[in-house]
């Protein structure tokens, strides 16, 4: 059954990086040449120092990279402000807004803070009025990782119920806990670059609908096939895959309120 | 990459025009992770979707619980879809008295196919452990083949496949990822014996490193796996159709490989002679446990 969709890739990084894996892609140019080799239509990109250097530089440098093109969107790292690391949230965000800027990314394992109200609260209700999506990475590698704080997920999910809360990298460990999850906070989504369940989309799809799960690839440290067909052949209907494709990210970007 | 291959896989269309086998799969649920649609019409919807003709499974209630009981559901399922599944007897060392009288049952009583290891879930047993040594001399007498989750260091398979040379040892999860010490010590065994293989089966999937592989070992020894149903086949396939290889690498490491291995080794059954055709992916299907 052909499929023509215009995927969107909701997980790709750009920029040199430390866990660099040799001939992958590592600039703009060279993501969206993969893009292309393997049928991608746009990709959410953050950048590499952004995440492995100094977040509000790493930003900076990213609007610079993606400047030449359309096709990438820019994604950016938050920290906790307290520290003086990130700017406050209330001044960031018009920044952020101002740039075009419409995902953020938060990466609470690696960068050694919780996700939880008393640590990230006020840059949860900042996203959350102006219901910018916010990618929570846990650190989750490989199928026995028990990173992802899901009390945390939860209490920040009941507490914003307009914040898109997207778990990115999850895995087959995680079901037990994602499934009753996504049932209880109607703003919990999933993106899939590291969910190698076993029909998990379909399965997804079965339990909560296909609105609240964004195709993603982890490039570059990831091969973007698996997702691919993990994506193309899951046992749902055509409208369905194409939500899951893009589409549902598309309308998370569009409804952010500027 | 852009082959027929990867046009159709691409697309969401089975791989009809290609004889698709995965070497290392599962059956049933599985106390580690939530193994969704794990029973025989579940796995075999699976298969159909994609175009796999052939899945090789063992229980995961052999590997954690009873073991005679799982490897019985192994052969039930192989009876119930005839040519769709092969069969692989799981060994626990923990129970060495009934061990080698489990093999026999599994390959003479039950007409499974080869036998499955997993020395790290067995309280990480050594794979030269006195007690795998036992089974490994039982299937050099009947030049059998073992699957097993790991075969230790490259010396230890080095060892190994010297020793018993009638015995083909398949070493699950290594060709994954890419390791170049163990990829280095690994690939003079792959090209210079035919009874060394190693799959391709991980959750994790690393940028390259198939590729890596292939161009080290060649493609001869590599065969396609996915775990399923603890990982999605859908997903691990796609390690291989959208890899930067040729299509004729991807061809045998996706089923040539196992076929000749199969014919070789007595686990080619004459049911598994179905033309692809008969093999429709059914995209209702609802059969299957979550």
């Amino acid at each position: 059954m052909a499929q023509s969709m215009r995927i969107f890739d909701a997980s790709a990084r750009i920029g040199p990086a430390r866990d660099h894996i040799p001939g992958a892609p590592r600039t703009a140019g060279e993501l969206l040449r993969v893009m292309d080799d393997v049928g991608i239509s746009d990709a959410l990109v953050w950048h590499a120092d952004a995440q492995h250097y100094d977040s509000e530089a790493g930003n900076t440098e990213l609007l610079d990279e993606l400047s030449d093109t359309a096709r990438l969107y820019p994604c950016w790292v938050f920290l906790p402000h307290e520290t003086g690391e990130c700017p406050p949230p209330a001044t960031y965000i018009r920044t952020f807004l101002d740039a075009g800027v419409r995902a953020a990314r938060l990466f609470p394992y690696e960068h050694l803070f919780s996700f939880r109200l008393w640590n990230i609260g006020a840059l949860c209700k900042i996203l959350a009025f102006h219901r910018i999506p916010v990618f929570v990475d846990f650190g989750i590698h490989s199928w026995g990782d028990k990173t992802i704080d899901w009390n945390g997920l939860f209490d920040v999910g009941k507490a914003y119920p307009h914040l898109p809360i997207i778990i990115t990298k999850i895995n087959i460990g995680s079901d037990r806990h994602l499934l009753p999850l996504m049932q209880q906070l109607p703003n919990l989504y999933v993106e899939t670059s590291y969910y190698t369940v076993h029909r998990g989309i379909e399965l997804i799809v079965s339990k909560v609908g296909p609105q609240r799960i964004l195709f993603g690839t982890g490039l570059p440290l990831r091969a973007p096939g698996p997702a691919l067909t993990a994506l193309q052949y899951s046992l749902i209907n055509d409208k369905d895959k194409g939500l899951v494709a893009g589409d549902n990210l598309r309308r998370l970007i569009e409804e952010v309120r500027v | 990459m852009k082959d027929a291959i990867f046009s159709l896989a691409s697309q969401g269309n089975a791989l009809q025009r290609f004889l698709v086998i995965d070497a290392h799969a599962h059956l049933g649920r599985c106390p580690l992770i939530h193994a969704a649609y794990a029973d025989a019409s579940g796995l075999k919807a699976s298969m159909d979707r994609i175009g796999i003709q052939t899945t090789c499974i063992s229980a995961f209630q052999s590997l954690g619980g009873d073991v005679k009981k799982g490897n019985n559901a192994v052969a039930e399922a192989v009876k119930q879809f005839p040519g769709r599944f092969i069969g692989y007897g799981t060994l626990n060392p923990l129970f060495p008295d009934e061990m080698l009288n489990e093999l026999d049952r599994c390959l003479d009583t039950l007409g499974l196919w080869a036998i499955k290891l997993h020395p790290t879930m067995h309280r990480n047993t050594s794979p030269d452990a006195d007690i795998y040594h036992r089974v490994y001399a039982c299937m050099e007498e009947r030049r059998g083949v073992i699957l097993s989750h790991t075969f230790g260091s490259p010396d230890i398979l080095d060892k190994l496949s010297n020793t018993y040379p009638n015995v083909t040892f398949i070493y699950a999860h290594v060709g994954a990822t890419y390791d170049a010490k163990i990829a280095e010590a690994l690939a003079p065994l792959m090209r210079e014996r035919n009874n060394v293989y190693i799959d391709t089966v991980l959750s994790v999937v690393p940028w390259g490193h198939i590729e890596q592989w292939v161009n080290i070992a060649g493609s001869d020894r590599i065969l396609f796996g996915s775990d399923v149903p603890f990982n999605d086949n859908a997903h691990q396939i796609g390690r291989l159709t959208h890899a930067s290889l040729s299509e004729r690498d991807k061809i045998k490491i996706l089923g040539i490989n196992m076929a000749e291995l199969l014919k070789r080794t007595g686990g080619w059954a004459e049911s598994m002679n179905v033309t692809k055709a008969d093999i429709r992916a059914d995209r209702n299907v609802e059969s299957g446990k979550t």
